[in-house]
């Protein structure tokens, strides 16, 4: 187990430094001179372009500018937006709060609803409640988030005036984007919730559990729930990856502040700092999660032994 | 010996794996209705343009967001452009966009899986890690990188959903392949001096097409869901292309006035990836004894 967690732990700031490497490389072969870009109308000579370049260190070699971002970064300097002219990292952490209340909220939504809807799904396997169950479930796999999103702010904005449709701020506002941005991934979580706790009551030892007299809640919460909660972790790594992506979208519709919104408007403005930032920031954040999961996993269920 | 075997087998058992399958697919009632809604669907993608009661993008200023009547069914957007002949146009686009980008990404990614995992070595190593690199994003924040390296269009959206379904397809296919190797007959086939392609393409791969084809099912509808997502965000299809994404886009702006734009569009992907879910979730449960077996 130790020697796999440091293995791990290794292999961590490995993939980080290959990935920056390959959005480094990608943003440098984007079409369009980000000199020109920061200059927009105002481009008066190809001298004043050319004297920009100069002073942004972007006519040097690539590996010296990679050199020199991979230094800036390591020292917390992600550089400067070219829209805001802002540092990139002080964006980047106003923007952080607001992702994190809408990935963390949708997570919990998604975890408070997924779970019951699959146990009480596979403990009434094959009735009407499993059906209709599952029925929500997979409605929730094939609406795209997009259009979720509309149909709440037409019902509960629009039609009902329960809650507002934009901002960010106070409870009330986080409501419609929680829901939107979670039924997804609450509906993964009841299927798999469902076929992993039928699974598990076809074992032998919930027969024999069951047998020696144990209590039926004591049966459920100490062999049946416990058991079915593994593969609902695993995906949960996954799926906090999904919804910082997810984020994108649902951040747009609701006009939240938030790094999904901040990447698309940076993409939008060839801003290549941001989108940079954004994505290292989004596969950090992926990697340290399935970091944690694997290590969860580790301590939840006793039958997994990591070897190296 | 032959006797026994041919009094033993069930009808379905000889009917070999695409007769067992739809032997099993068939006790499935979910499925069917899933199967008759595809075909539905396909039917439209097909027919659906010559059905359109008006042209998808001429411009109507007396139907300006029109309420659906007996003459628009659908009502009409922000220009009186007809909405069911939009949606209508748009079902062949997605479908084509759907199929096409798994096709490229489900072929590039089992030709590459089968040679990363019957190769091995070195050549397995470089491919796994790179596939971990794409793996880490999600499939819409790919595409969505794609399209602002390549720029926004409908060609450049497929290419950029087909790269990232691709390590997918590669890490589904490695995995099958591993198993597969290991078979008996796949030693046989060397000892008689078959070579390696000779072995992959016909020893090997036919084990690894139940998976693909389950993951190829559910693939197109989430293609379908990217793409409308990422012309939703208008760096897809760019207008007046009636494409599902960027209708449900238009009536954005009119969503108080005007439900209708959003709504069918949108209600349009919903019922098509819901027919692809579940009918590739029964050919999962059908294909799942012949896969377990083998494994």
């Amino acid at each position: 187990m130790q020697r796999y967690l440091l293995k791990r732990l290794a292999v961590y700031p490995l993939a980080l430094l290959v990935n920056s490497a390959v959005v480094f490389l990608m943003l440098y072969m984007l079409p369009g001179d980000p000199a020109e870009a920061l200059l927009g109308p105002n481009v008066v000579s190809a001298e004043q372009v050319e004297r920009l370049r100069e002073q942004l260190g972007l006519n040097d070699p690539l590996h010296i500018q990679y050199g020199r971002y991979i230094y800036g970064v390591s020292h917390g300097d992600f550089g400067r937006s070219l829209r805001s002219k802002r540092p990139v990292f002080d964006e980047l952490r106003s923007q952080l709060p607001a992702t994190l209340e809408l990935t963390f909220g949708a997570l919990g939504l998604a975890i408070a609803i997924g779970f019951p809807l699959g146990l009480v799904s596979a403990f009434r396997a094959n009735t009407w409640i499993d059906s209709v169950c599952m029925l929500i479930a997979v409605a929730g796999l094939a609406t795209p988030s997009f259009w979720l999103c509309l149909l709440l702010i037409l019902l509960f904005s629009v039609h009902l005036g329960w809650f507002p449709a934009t901002g960010q701020g106070g409870l009330e506002r986080l409501v419609l984007p929680v829901f939107a941005l979670g039924y997804y991934a609450a509906s993964l979580i009841a299927r798999l919730v469902r076929s992993a706790t039928l699974e598990v009551l076809r074992q032998d030892y919930i027969r024999t559990a069951r047998a020696k007299g144990l209590a039926g809640s004591v049966v459920m919460y100490r062999h049946v729930m416990r058991n079915a909660l593994i593969p609902v972790i695993t995906i949960l790594g996954v799926q906090f990856g999904f919804m910082l992506g997810g984020t994108v979208v649902i951040e747009t519709i609701f006009g939240r502040p938030g790094i999904g919104r901040l990447m698309v408007d940076s993409i939008l403005y060839q801003d290549y700092r941001v989108v940079q930032a954004t994505i290292l920031f989004i596969a950090t954040g992926f990697l340290t999660v399935n970091l944690v999961v694997d290590i969860t996993y580790g301590l939840i269920d006793p039958r997994i032994r990591y070897q190296s | 010996m032959r006797g026994a075997r041919q009094i033993l087998s069930t009808p379905s058992e000889r009917a070999g794996l695409l007769g067992q399958t739809w032997h099993r697919l068939r006790l499935n009632h979910g499925a069917m209705v899933g199967l008759a809604l595809l075909l539905v669907l396909l039917f439209i993608a097909i027919a659906g343009p010559y059905m359109a009661p008006h042209d998808p993008s001429i411009i109507d200023p007396d139907a300006v967001l029109k309420a659906p009547d007996r003459e628009r069914l659908l009502g009409a957007d922000q220009f009186g452009r007809d909405i069911l002949s939009r949606v209508l146009h748009g079902a062949r686009l997605s479908l084509q966009l759907g199929l096409t980008t798994v096709g490229i990404a489900a072929t590039i990614g089992t030709v590459v899986g089968v040679f990363s995992g019957y190769r091995g070595g070195w050549n397995d190593f470089i491919i796994q890690r790179a596939t971990d690199l794409l793996l880490i994003f999600p499939s819409l924040l790919l595409a969505l990188f794609v399209v602002a390296v390549m720029g926004p269009s409908m060609q450049n959206l497929m290419l950029a959903i087909a790269i990232a379904f691709i390590p997918v397809y590669i890490r589904l296919v490695r995995g099958s392949v591993l198993s597969a190797k290991e078979n008996m007959y796949v030693e046989a086939a060397r000892a008689t001096g078959c070579t390696d392609l000779r072995i992959m393409r016909h020893h090997i791969l036919p084990n690894v097409i139940a998976p693909i084809i389950v993951l190829a099912t559910l693939g197109v509808g989430e293609a379908i869901v990217v793409a409308a997502s990422l012309g939703f965000l208008g760096l897809g299809a760019q207008p007046p292309t009636p494409e599902w994404g960027a209708i449900a886009a238009d009536g954005r702006k009119f969503l108080r006035q005007a439900w209708w734009i959003t709504t069918f569009p949108g209600l349009s992907i919903m019922v098509t990836v819901l027919a692809l879910n579940i009918v590739g979730d029964a050919l999962r449960d059908a294909l799942d004894p012949v896969i377990r077996r083998r494994m």
